[in-house]
Parts: structure tokens; C-alpha cells; sequence
């Protein structure tokens, strides 16, 4: 794409250091400055470019995958008629607050929003656009299933702004679909990636999974060759969890099913690492690899701890102090909107603790890490306090690395990150504990034993 | 001769093994002689410890006093006092026998009597108390009850056919017994006119009334405002209180010779009114004190340390709590290089340990690790000195150590004849040297060791049960020091000295415990962020290695869709579960890794 051909984007106005245009489109920016593939992580465009996002969550599915415990129902036009409405009324709720944030990027996830028609979508696309203030070529994404991928979605969404699309490949191997009861054809994904390149979406992302029941090293190696065949500008690869209540994960809790041995899993995830990143994929973030800018700007709003607005059922939002997360239940979150109550089913204000407790664990997701300057001067103050020391001795222990503006978790323990980010926090809260009762301790008096008698 | 005026009354209590049926007994007893309200009855009103109750045995002494008419008319006043049940507490079971003039034998009529009900009839007997034996259950279809009848009369040369057949469950034969009890059992001897001795049972510590010291009035009487003394240390008080024991304190003028009550006279801690000791009229000349006033000596020890460092305060006041009420629990600082601040606490025995423990941790809500237990050594140095040592890590250097005793117990099991064999090895595998063996009836055999007291510390008790099927029953008693040949064993975790874990043992088994412990640790430490080496060393020595390879996985791997609460809570929770790990040098060790020592099979 040539510069002429700029239209509007964000970027970081070190004059203004407010958002300004710069330029259209999925990452030239970073193809062509700030990012090199060299670096690591998320480039400091995208980061720059996460600002605050919209999230609108869309609780239909097609069918329900066997490990999915995501809110989501099967779809019916009085359902689809109830949800619409109330989407909208929760909308009108949450608009007048968030009047002062310009948002970078706008997410459909599910659920499978591309399982609501293009009408419906058209709709909720034309009520946020009319309710918030999203910038000017924002990244717009869309959770697609391969399986409903079709032209005349593709153009209405295409039309509405969306830029980017997530496709759930998951896997290459047709028995693994079947274990994870996805609906799709194994070759489906290569036809809906062609499909949407051809009506002109520059940024495609394909999720992947690994570590579930009856995945091996071979069969792992057959979906990333297939992955990596279709080029798209985005991986995400996300290891089983099993959760109670989806079929997969009660079979693995009851020992039906066994997932890989955790070396396996590793193993899983270095060969994912290796062969990304020998095809110019980088890991940014755990779970999440891309060509050089091609980062996906909503993913870093949350893990940079900025703001975003959840909309739908068990869709979550976060101001910069209070997080909120919607009735996970459509009936529920319908009823409360419909009855003009407030459709959270949880309000949590942040405290110090808890923000520098998120800052921390969040930031060191990334593999640029943890750096307290993304933050504002209090917190930055409150994570200096409360985890300098831990830090320091996570580094001094090698379970970080540090060039002194940031705190990364090392290459080889990322599969066992959160093993690190416990660790720290546990030695902070030691930390905390041990200055309290410095020398207060051994001049205590006591009663000592009386003399054993012989 | 009894007092014309002690007549009518009879202080009692009952022996029984465990899950025998004391308790129930005592409730039909109390509800025969209607001391309870309907609305008061719960079962086992005696074990009012919630521990008592689950564990099924008797900690601390109760006394409960009853009126019952006899069938000849009389009304007698009735004390039974009720024992504490379990080898660790033999002391203070023998004081609450000697506040009694008879003992209520009671026996199940399918297990027979067992080694804990034997030694406590030894005990009754000694005392010179009146014995009534009972079969109970007799209404369980397992029952057998002329064959413990037998053993019975066998064991205390009561007649076979003189030993009631009851069913305290369902009262079948209790009115017998206590017709029994009024007629057997003689009146309390003793002088009313004497000056005030009173034999004190058990005391304990209410937050109100400071110490109650439970007591059974031997010579004279004891009223509020009354002058008294404690002979063993001499301390004075005035009584502010006196009592009798029913459901709760029931507040009377005067308690008099013969009866048992309780008294309250201003005293801090429990230590100031020891069990055994004689409480005597102040202004008394020349009082002798009663017979068998012993300082109880604790016998097993271990460091308790709180799992995360800020209860340390909770952990000091708990323990002064306990100590006002146990007086047998001696405690006092130490620190540990893996633990940090924490206290070495000696017990009567493990029971005893573990019921402090549990106490500490349901009473006080503390979070606990415990060192492994040990007894006490004496060692003897090259220089000629002898220290002891009840901590491991305070163990000298092997260089300056001219020899070590170690304190040994004389042993009684009661086993069924078939079991035998096995408990037999099991003495022997644990350094035993057999001492006698005889017969109570002919499937039945009572067999004595002596042992090193450090090889019944740990799993003894439970392998003996184990080895016999649940049927073998264990009594103990202390029986001096001899020379071993012990050395310290030391666990290094990464190459750094847990002291926490050191143990000091025999040298035949270090070998062998070497390996074992550090199987079990690596059993119970969870991979870590790096290989952890476990090794076992004697001196310098290491005899034993396991590795604990580094964990693999630990990540989460999806954003919950911007539920970062989520997200956080699940980091918190394996954040309380790194704080319940001790940091020791670079290895995280949890507080389980801790009791090892006690899950080493052997």
C-alpha cells in the first residue's frame, strides 16, 4: 500500500501525546518504522495504538465445541430478537459514561458472531457507531467459523468496518475436530481465509490449539503445516484448559480422557514457538504470535491494563478503576436491561494492591514484559513499592531477565509463566510481612520449661 | 472405718477401653438418676472437648456428682469421675483413680478387655479400690459375653457369674449396676474433723474464675474465704468459691470429707495447681501431703512453627492459653534456620502432641508446621560433660560426643494370640528386647518389650495396629536411659541443610530412613521452576539422592475474554499456595514435606 493511499489510523502524537491520524490499514505502519522483526514483542506502535477497546460479545454458536465454557446458546430468532434489543439497551446504558474515550479497536468474539446474520450484525454496527467514539480506522475484528464464512457476510461486515477476522481453525487433523466437537471441515479454514483475502481483508488471525486428548507431536506438526501454508498475519494457540462443565473437560476431570503429560504440552509449545518464529511469526504475548505488526491492538488493551467496555452477556469492561462483568446467562442479562437494572453481575473497584497486582501479571504476559513506565505515575509508584524487591530477586534467581526498563520472563520458562508470576507475589507478600516484623521478634518473653524431674 | 457421716456416699469411676461404651454409660447413669433434664441429655455429655468427641477418647477429667435412691430407700450422694483415655495422660488417669474408692470395670463383650483397660485396672488396683465388673453391648450380635466374663474373672479374680451383663445403649442392666455400685463399692474413709486435705484431680482454666481446680475432699472441709495452701509449692490463696460438679459448677457453702467438687481461689495458670497435688488448710501445722504427687515429664518434642510468619504472635498466645489449662505442656523459643521464629513444645507422649496441635489449629485458626518429634538424649561429651538435647539441630559435633543415651519404655501389648508373630517382629525390627509373655485366656497373650522410646514416636502405635488387625492394644511406661549407638541424619535440599527435617536415629537405620525420607519428600515437594536435588547425609556423607525433575507446564493460556478478575483470583490462589511453602534457600517447601518423617513406611 503506498502512502497515498493513507486514510485514517491512530498514532502516538509525541507532540500532542494525544491520538492522532496517521495511516490505514493492518500494520504497514509497523512494516515500514517503529516495529523490526528483530524485536520481541508488541512494537511500541501497537502499543501505542491499544488505547481502549469495545467489546461486544455474541452468545450464539452454531454448535457448542466440546471444551468451550464461554457463555453461548444455540441460536433462534426470538433469542436473536431479545438479545438485539437488550444489546442495544445496555449500550444506551454504558455510552453517556464513556463519553471521553476514543476507542482503538472494536472485537465481536462469542460465542460465533459470524453465526447472527448480516442483518442483525449491520445493526449493532450502525447503534456503536452512532453511540461511541471509535477512532477512525480502529481495528475491527470479528470471531469467525470457518464454516459460516461466506460472501455475502463477508461484504456486509467488510462494509460495517470490520478489518480484521479470528478464524477458529483449531486444528488440521479431522479426528481432532471431531474431539473437539468442531463443525467444520479440516480444509474449511484454507477456503475461508481465500475467501476473505479475496474481498480485500488484509489482516486474518487463525486459532490453534494444542495440549487436549489425543493430540500427538505428529498430528501437532500436521496443523502447523497446514497453519503456516496459509500465511495468515496472526496466530493464536491457546493449550486446553479443561473446564468442568463442557464435555471435554468433565471427561478429562473424571479421568475418561487424558489430556498430554505437561511435557508433552511443553514440548507442544516449543515445536509452536520454533516453527512460528522460523516462518517470521514472533510471540508477543503468550499465547498469541504475528508478522511484524501485526499485533492485535485489542488483546494489548487488556494486557497493558487499559480501558475497555464490555457489552453482552458475561462480557466484561474495565474504566481505569472499576471492572465490571456482565450476567453470563443472556436470560439474565436480558431480563435485568429489560427491567432498566444494571446487567453486571459483578462490580469490583480496583485498590492499589489489585492494580499493581494486575499490572504485574499482566504486563509480564508479554514478551516485552512488564514496564512500569506504561503506566501511570501512582501505580508505577505502588508496583515499585510493593514488587521492587520481588522482582529483583526473581531476576537474581533467573526466573526474569531485565534491561532495567523492563522485567521479561525468560524464554524457556514462558510455558511456565505463571508459576513466575506466583512466585513473585508470594514473595512480595513475604516481603511485606518480613519489614512489618523486622525486629520485633526474638525478645519475647516466655515461660521456659520447668526441669524435667529424673 | 468411714465416718458414720460419709455413709452415703461413693466415688467411683469407670476403666474402659475406648468405644467400649464409658460414655454411654455415663449417660444412662445420669438419666437413671434423672440429674439431667431430657432437654440437657446429649450424647456423651461428658466429652465436652469437640475433640474429645470425634476422637472418641477422654482428654481431660470430668466428675459428675448424682443423687440416687436406692432400692433399699437410702439416697446416696453418687461422684463418678471419668478418666482420661489414652496411654499419654497414665499420671493423670492414676490421681483421678485415687479421688475414688471403686472402679466400675467395664469391658465389651465382643473385643474383650484390652491392654489401656488392663493397665488402668492395674492402676485401680494399686489404689486399693473396690472393683464391679461389667460386660457391656451385650445386645450386639458379635457379642461374647460369657467368654469376657472369663477373662474377667481371669484377670481380676472377680467370679465369672458376679459380673453383670449390660447394654448401656439400651439400659438393660445399668439399674443393676448402680444397686451394684451402692453395695460394692465402700463409703470415702476419711477425717471430718481433721484440718482441709483435698487431693486435686484435674484442674482447669476458666476465663472468669481464673484455675478450678477439681478436688476430692480427703480430711476437714473447705469453704469461700477459707485460708488454703498448695503443699507442693507452697503458694497460699484465699477460696472465693466452692462447688459441686453437675452439668456445669454448681456453687455450695461448704464441700466436705468424702466429696468431690471443685474450688476456686484466685490461681493464674494451671501450673500453680497441679494434678496430684494436695491442697491444705493455710494455717495447718505439719500437714503431710497426700501420696503420689508427681511432676509430669514431657517426653516428646517438636518445633511448631506458623506456616506464614505474621501469626507468630497468634501462635505465642495460643500456646500461653493452652498452658493455663495443660499444665503438662512446656514450651519456649526457638528458631530454625528453615523456619524462621517458632517454639519447641514437649508432650506427655504423640497423642498429647497432636491434640495441642490440633487445638492450636481449630481453636486459634493457625496454620501450622510441626518438626519432626523427638525425644530427649543424653549426651555424654568427650570433655565429661552431658547436655541434653531434644532437637536435632542442636545435636554437637559427632567429634566432641563421647556416647548417647536414650530414654527407653517398658511396653505391655494385649494382642489376640494369632497376631502375635507379627508384633512380635515388630518390636523386634524396631530394637526391642523381649521382657515376658503370658496368657489372660488362651487366644489371648500379653506381651512386654522394652524399646527405645524413639521407635514407638513415630508409627509405632499405628503399625501395631496395623500388623494385628486393629486388635492389638499398647500401654507404656518410662524406663530409664540407656547407650545407643544414634547419629543425626540431615536432609539437604539443593545442597542447603533443612534443620527442620533432621532426625537423630539409630545407625543401623539411617541407611535405609535416608532413602526413604527422601523418596517421600520427593513425593511430596512439587516440581519446581528448577531441578531440586533431595539428598540424605550422615556427617558429611551423603547416602542417599533423589531429583525432582522442574515442572514443565504452568501457564494460563487464554484471556478469558478480558475477565481479568478472573485471571487474578487464579493468581492469588497459587500465590497462598507458594506463602504455604517455606522458601528454604532456592526450593519451596511445602508444610506436608515437613511430616514426611512421619509417613516413612518401614
Amino acid at each position: 500500500m503506498g502512502r497515498g493511499e493513507r486514510r485514517t489510523a491512530l498514532g502516538p502524537d509525541p507532540e500532542k501525546g494525544a491520538l492522532t491520524v496517521v495511516r490505514e490499514g493492518p500494520c504497514d505502519a509497523a512494516r515500514e518504522g517503529p516495529c523490526d522483526a528483530a524485536q520481541e514483542g508488541p512494537c511500541d506502535a501497537a502499543r501505542d495504538q491499544a488505547r481502549a477497546g469495545l467489546y461486544v460479545h455474541v452468545p450464539f454458536c452454531a454448535a457448542r465445541c466440546s471444551y468451550c465454557d464461554f457463555s453461548t446458546g444455540t441460536l433462534s430468532v426470538a433469542k436473536l430478537g431479545r438479545y438485539l434489543d437488550a444489546l442495544e439497551r445496555e449500550i444506551a446504558r454504558r455510552a453517556p459514561p464513556a463519553a471521553g474515550l476514543r476507542f482503538t479497536s472494536v472485537f465481536f468474539g462469542g460465542g460465533t458472531p459470524s453465526a447472527i446474520g448480516a442483518a442483525a450484525f449491520e445493526r449493532i454496527a450502525r447503534v456503536l457507531a452512532a453511540a461511541f467514539d471509535i477512532a477512525p480506522g480502529a481495528e475491527f475484528t470479528l470471531e469467525a467459523n470457518p464454516e459460516s464464512v461466506r460472501p455475502a457476510l463477508l461484504e456486509a461486515w467488510s462494509a460495517a468496518g470490520v478489518n480484521r477476522l479470528s478464524l477458529g481453525a483449531q486444528s488440521f487433523v479431522p479426528e481432532e475436530l471431531a474431539t473437539l466437537a468442531r463443525i467444520h471441515a479440516a480444509g474449511r479454514p484454507a477456503a475461508a481465509l481465500a475467501l476473505a483475502r479475496a474481498h480485500g481483508f488484509r489482516r486474518l488471525s487463525l486459532d490453534l490449539m494444542f495440549g487436549f486428548p489425543g493430540q500427538t507431536a505428529a498430528s501437532w506438526d500436521r496443523t502447523l503445516e497446514a497453519a503456516l501454508a496459509l500465511a495468515p498475519e496472526h496466530f493464536s494457540a491457546y493449550c486446553l484448559i479443561p473446564e468442568a462443565g463442557t464435555p471435554l473437560g468433565d471427561a478429562v476431570l473424571a479421568g475418561a480422557t487424558a489430556l498430554p503429560a505437561p511435557e508433552a504440552q511443553a514440548e507442544a509449545y516449543e515445536v509452536l514457538t520454533a516453527r512460528l518464529e522460523a516462518a517470521g511469526y514472533g510471540c508477543y504475548e503468550t499465547s498469541n504470535f504475528c508478522r511484524p505488526g501485526a499485533e492485535a491492538r485489542h488483546n494489548l488493551v487488556y494486557w497493558l491494563r487499559r480501558p475497555y467496555l464490555g457489552l453482552g452477556p458475561s462480557a466484561h469492561g474495565f474504566d481505569g478503576a472499576t471492572r465490571y462483568g456482565n450476567h453470563r446467562a443472556l436470560q439474565r442479562w436480558a431480563a435485568a436491561l429489560e427491567a432498566g437494572a444494571p446487567p453486571e453481575a459483578e462490580v469490583e473497584r480496583a485498590s492499589e494492591e489489585s492494580a499493581a497486582a494486575e499490572a504485574m501479571m499482566l504486563g509480564l504476559r508479554l514478551a516485552t514484559g512488564l514496564r512500569p513506565a506504561d503506566h501511570p505515575p501512582a501505580l508505577r509508584a505502588a508496583l515499585e513499592r510493593r514488587y521492587g524487591a520481588a522482582l529483583a530477586a526473581a531476576v537474581a534467581g533467573g526466573r526474569l531477565v531485565t534491561d532495567g526498563a523492563s522485567f521479561r520472563i525468560p524464554r524457556p520458562l514462558r510455558f511456565v509463566a505463571d508459576d513466575v508470576i506466583a512466585w513473585i507475589a508470594a514473595a512480595a507478600a513475604r516481603a511485606r510481612v518480613d519489614s512489618r516484623r523486622a525486629c520485633s521478634v526474638p525478645s519475647m518473653p516466655c515461660p521456659s520449661p520447668p526441669s524435667p524431674a529424673a | 472405718m468411714s465416718d458414720p457421716r460419709l455413709a452415703h456416699i461413693r466415688n467411683f469411676c469407670i476403666v474402659a477401653h475406648i468405644d467400649h461404651g464409658k460414655s454411654t454409660l455415663a449417660d444412662r447413669l445420669l438419666e437413671l438418676t434423672h440429674t439431667l433434664s431430657p432437654q440437657q441429655m446429649k450424647a456423651q455429655v461428658l466429652d465436652d472437648m469437640d475433640l474429645e468427641r470425634e476422637k472418641g477418647i477422654t482428654i481431660k477429667s470430668h466428675a459428675i456428682a448424682m443423687e440416687y435412691v436406692a432400692g433399699d430407700g437410702r439416697t446416696f450422694e453418687l461422684n463418678l469421675i471419668d478418666t482420661p483415655g489414652h496411654v499419654d495422660f497414665t499420671y493423670e488417669v492414676s490421681r483421678s483413680l485415687a479421688a475414688c474408692e471403686g472402679a466400675v470395670l467395664v469391658v465389651d463383650a465382643s473385643q474383650g478387655i484390652e491392654a489401656q483397660t488392663l493397665s488402668n485396672y492395674m492402676l485401680a488396683r494399686e489404689q486399693g479400690l473396690a472393683v464391679v465388673g461389667a460386660i457391656n453391648k451385650v445386645d450386639l450380635p458379635a457379642a461374647r459375653p460369657d467368654d469376657a466374663a472369663l477373662e474377667i474373672e481371669h484377670v481380676t479374680g472377680i467370679p465369672a457369674e458376679k459380673v453383670l451383663r449390660m447394654s448401656a445403649k439400651t439400659g438393660s442392666g445399668v439399674p443393676e449396676l448402680l444397686e451394684q455400685i451402692v453395695r460394692d463399692i465402700p463409703p470415702p474413709a476419711g477425717d471430718p474433723d481433721a484440718p482441709l486435705r483435698a487431693l486435686i484431680f484435674d484442674s482447669k482454666f476458666d476465663q472468669y474464675r481464673g484455675v478450678v481446680a477439681l478436688v476430692r475432699v480427703v480430711d476437714g472441709a473447705v469453704r469461700s474465704g477459707d485460708g488454703i495452701r498448695f503443699l507442693s509449692t507452697g503458694k497460699r490463696y484465699e477460696v472465693t468459691e466452692v462447688g459441686r460438679l453437675r452439668l456445669g459448677l454448681e456453687p455450695v457453702e461448704t464441700l466436705r470429707a468424702g466429696q468431690v467438687g471443685y474450688v476456686v481461689a484466685g490461681v493464674k495458670t494451671v501450673a500453680d495447681a497441679r494434678v496430684g497435688d494436695t491442697v491444705g488448710a493455710a494455717q495447718a501445722e505439719g500437714l503431710r501431703p497426700l501420696p503420689g504427687f508427681r511432676e509430669v515429664k514431657s517426653m516428646v518434642f517438636s518445633g511448631l512453627y506458623p506456616m506464614v510468619p505474621e501469626q507468630y504472635e497468634t501462635l505465642k498466645e495460643a500456646l500461653g492459653k493452652l498452658v493455663l489449662n495443660d499444665a503438662a505442656l512446656v514450651w519456649e523459643p526457638e528458631t530454625s534456620v528453615a523456619l524462621g521464629f517458632g517454639f519447641r513444645c514437649g508432650f506427655l507422649g504423640l497423642l498429647h502432641m497432636e491434640i495441642v496441635q490440633e487445638r492450636l489449629r481449630r481453636e486459634y485458626q493457625l496454620d501450622l508446621i510441626a518438626t519432626t518429634p523427638s525425644v530427649e538424649y543424653h549426651v555424654l561429651l568427650e570433655s565429661g560433660g552431658l547436655v541434653t538435647v531434644d532437637n536435632p539441630s542442636q545435636m554437637p559435633p559427632a567429634g566432641d560426643i563421647a556416647a548417647i543415651e536414650e530414654p527407653y519404655v517398658l511396653a505391655h501389648v494385649l494382642t489376640p494370640a494369632e497376631y502375635l508373630g507379627n508384633i512380635m517382629k515388630l518390636c523386634q525390627d524396631r530394637r526391642g528386647v523381649f521382657v515376658s509373655l503370658d496368657y489372660l485366656e488362651e487366644k489371648r497373650a500379653r506381651v512386654a518389650y522394652r524399646l527405645p522410646l524413639a521407635e514407638i514416636v513415630l508409627d509405632y502405635y499405628d503399625r501395631l495396629k496395623s500388623v494385628s488387625r486393629g486388635y492389638a492394644s499398647l500401654d507404656y511406661e518410662f524406663d530409664g536411659y540407656r547407650e545407643g549407638d544414634v547419629v543425626k541424619l540431615d536432609i539437604l535440599l539443593n545442597g542447603d541443610k533443612v534443620d527442620a527435617l533432621s532426625t537423630i536415629i539409630h545407625r543401623d537405620n539411617a541407611y535405609e530412613w535416608g532413602r526413604s525420607l527422601c523418596a517421600k519428600l520427593k513425593e511430596l515437594i512439587p516440581r519446581q521452576m528448577f531441578q531440586v536435588a533431595v539428598q540424605a547425609a550422615l556427617g558429611g556423607k551423603v547416602v542417599a539422592r533423589e531429583t525432582i525433575g522442574a515442572i514443565r507446564k504452568n501457564v494460563t493460556a487464554k484471556c478469558y475474554g478480558g475477565d481479568i478478575t478472573r485471571k487474578r483470583k487464579l493468581l492469588e490462589k497459587q500465590k497462598e499456595g507458594k506463602r504455604r511453602m517455606k522458601q528454604i534457600g532456592t526450593v519451596e517447601v511445602p508444610q506436608e514435606a515437613f511430616l514426611a518423617v512421619l509417613k516413612v513406611e518401614r
